[in-house]
């Protein structure tokens, strides 16, 4: 399993697409940089907002873009039937390809923060905790969104897949002003509608630390706790729903 | 002892759900049993192929049923096969050594001398020269080649080659004869599926004749060609109980 995580990291890491990705967000991160520095009063407050927002998306797009085209594009070249008639389960492979994702996702995610907090003129020691701490909750949401995608991919096609786990990412913003359009209209069922909404989409408005107010108090622990469970319990549960499907799916 | 027992499986394939479903096997049923060399036969389109995606369980029949060995798990029955695809697609990316290492290392073989193991089966399919090349700069037959090599890397004792000969030059082709000769010396279960009768001739004590997505005959070579010299005047023959329709 770890062979294989590697291999497919590998391979990722060569990948054109990854390497463009990361490199956008790269320019993004030091466009914040010139932002900030034309509004002097604002600077920090824009490189920061910026900088981390170009991470999510570069961290959001390299991880549906993996997690969709990854497996089902082995599945397309038939290079996956060597591997299944080795003697591993089928959900260790599943389990390999999200965990190659997690590791180019960490490198992604290391570089660009690093870069990001050279620009960040004279940060305490409280801004730079809670500055790692939106980094890894942003790598987390990669993730939960990269999990997802892997289990549309294992029933939908590639295209498909991505902008249905885009649209994931998008709606776990969303709901909390779907919700308050819904009741200014009032909307019958509002409530209903909501918490439907909340069950079949991860809530990362919860906890949308990406702003420079945010990381200049300290984050609130028990928040932070429930970001992690929040975003493990996403996880496991699609690899496991993905793992499920898979067991059952026809590789012709 | 039999390495499989297949009971009567069937299977259709429906490729768009407002389609009617084709049946592609009706009723097959076949044993392997341990140690021998298993030729299956049949025209294009038979089912030769799809009966061994049901054993390697990538795709599950509608009927029927699979036992391996004295009721051994599918993952366990998987540590000691060997597989060559119909057609060879591998990662291209990697080369031909780190191909054989991944292989290596997902069959969980116990044994540690892989170094010694890749340079042996490399030198079998005579691709020394090439394993540090990537495999997407390899010809059509080294693939076929490598995957053979990758079929033999963990020391399996049952092999499941899907046309082992396609795509490769004459002198490939003796080379995988020579190879496949010098496996029957040792204790190993081959199935493999071919068009050259000849070859099957030449290997395979066993048959399986599938045709039409039924399994007409599983038993001895000999047997089958009875009155005939040959196995292809015996095939013929079997064929010409059918209307020949090469429609397929
Ligand atoms: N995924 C699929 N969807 C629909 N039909 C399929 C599918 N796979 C195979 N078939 C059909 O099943 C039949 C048997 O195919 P199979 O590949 O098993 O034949 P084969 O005996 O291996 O033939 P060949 O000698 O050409 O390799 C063919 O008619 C083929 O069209
Ligand atoms: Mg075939």
């Amino acid at each position: 399993m770890i062979r294989l995580m590697w291999v497919n990291t590998q391979e990722w890491f060569r990948l054109k697409f990854f390497q463009i990705v990361l490199f956008l967000a790269f320019l993004f991160v030091c466009f914040s940089q010139l932002l900030g520095s034309l509004s002097f009063t604002e600077q920090q407050r824009l490189v920061v907002d910026f900088g981390l927002a170009g991470i999510e998306i570069a961290l959001v797009f390299i991880a549906c873009f993996f997690s969709t085209h990854s497996l089902a594009k082995e599945i397309e070249r038939k290079t996956i039937l060597v591997l299944l008639a080795r003697p591993i389960p089928r959900w260790k492979i599943l389990v390999g390809y999200f965990g190659s994702l997690a590791i180019l996702n960490f490198m992604a995610a290391v570089v660009l923060a690093v870069t990001l907090y050279f620009f960040i003129t004279s940060p305490n020691l409280m801004f730079s905790i809670n500055y790692l701490l939106a980094i890894v909750v942003i790598y987390l949401k990669s993730l939960v969104i990269g999990s997802i995608g892997l289990l549309i991919s294992v029933i939908a096609r590639p295209m498909f897949a991505f902008v249905l786990s885009i649209t994931v990412w998008l709606m776990s913003y969303s709901i909390i002003e779907v919700q308050f359009f819904m009741e200014k209209a009032q909307i019958e069922n509002s409530k209903e509608i909501f918490t439907f909404l909340s069950a079949i989409f991860p809530q990362f408005y919860k906890f949308n630390w990406k702003s420079y107010g945010f990381l200049k108090s300290l984050i609130n622990p028990s928040d932070l706790g429930w970001a992690f469970l929040h975003s493990f319990g996403w996880i496991l549960a699609s690899m496991y729903l993905a793992s499920l499907l898979f067991r059952k799916k026809e590789i012709v | 002892m039999d390495i499989v027992k297949v009971s009567g499986i069937q299977k259709s394939f429906q490729p768009d759900f407002y389609k009617k479903p084709t049946q592609v096997l009706k009723n097959v049923s076949f044993v392997i049993p341990q140690g021998k060399f298993i030729g299956l036969i049949g025209p294009n389109g038979a089912g030769k192929t799809t009966t061994i995606k049901c054993l390697l369980q990538f795709i599950f029949p509608d009927k029927g049923t699979i036992q391996f060995g004295d009721n051994q798990s599918f993952i366990e029955f998987k540590k000691h096969i060997g597989y060559l695809p119909e057609r060879p697609f591998f990662q291209e990316f990697l080369t031909g050594m780190e191909f054989l290492k991944l292989h290596w290392d997902l069959s969980g073989t116990k044994k540690d001398n892989f170094e010694h193991r890749a340079a042996e089966v490399l030198e079998l399919v005579k691709l020394t020269h090439a394993k540090d090349k990537k495999l997407k700069d390899y010809s059509k037959g080294m693939l076929q080649r490598i995957g053979i090599a990758q079929s033999l890397i963990a020391f399996p004792d049952f092999l499941i080659l899907d046309e082992p000969m396609s795509g490769l030059d004459p002198d490939g082709r003796i080379l995988i004869k020579d190879i496949l000769k010098d496996l029957k010396k040792t204790h190993i279960t081959v199935l493999m599926s071919s068009h050259l009768l000849e070859d099957i001739d030449e290997l395979c004590e066993e048959l399986i004749v599938i045709h039409q997505g039924e399994c007409f005959y599983n038993g001895s070579t000999p047997e089958f060609k009875k009155n005939y010299s040959t196995l292809q005047e015996a095939y013929k023959a079997f064929k010409g109980q059918f209307e020949v329709n090469y429609n397929v």
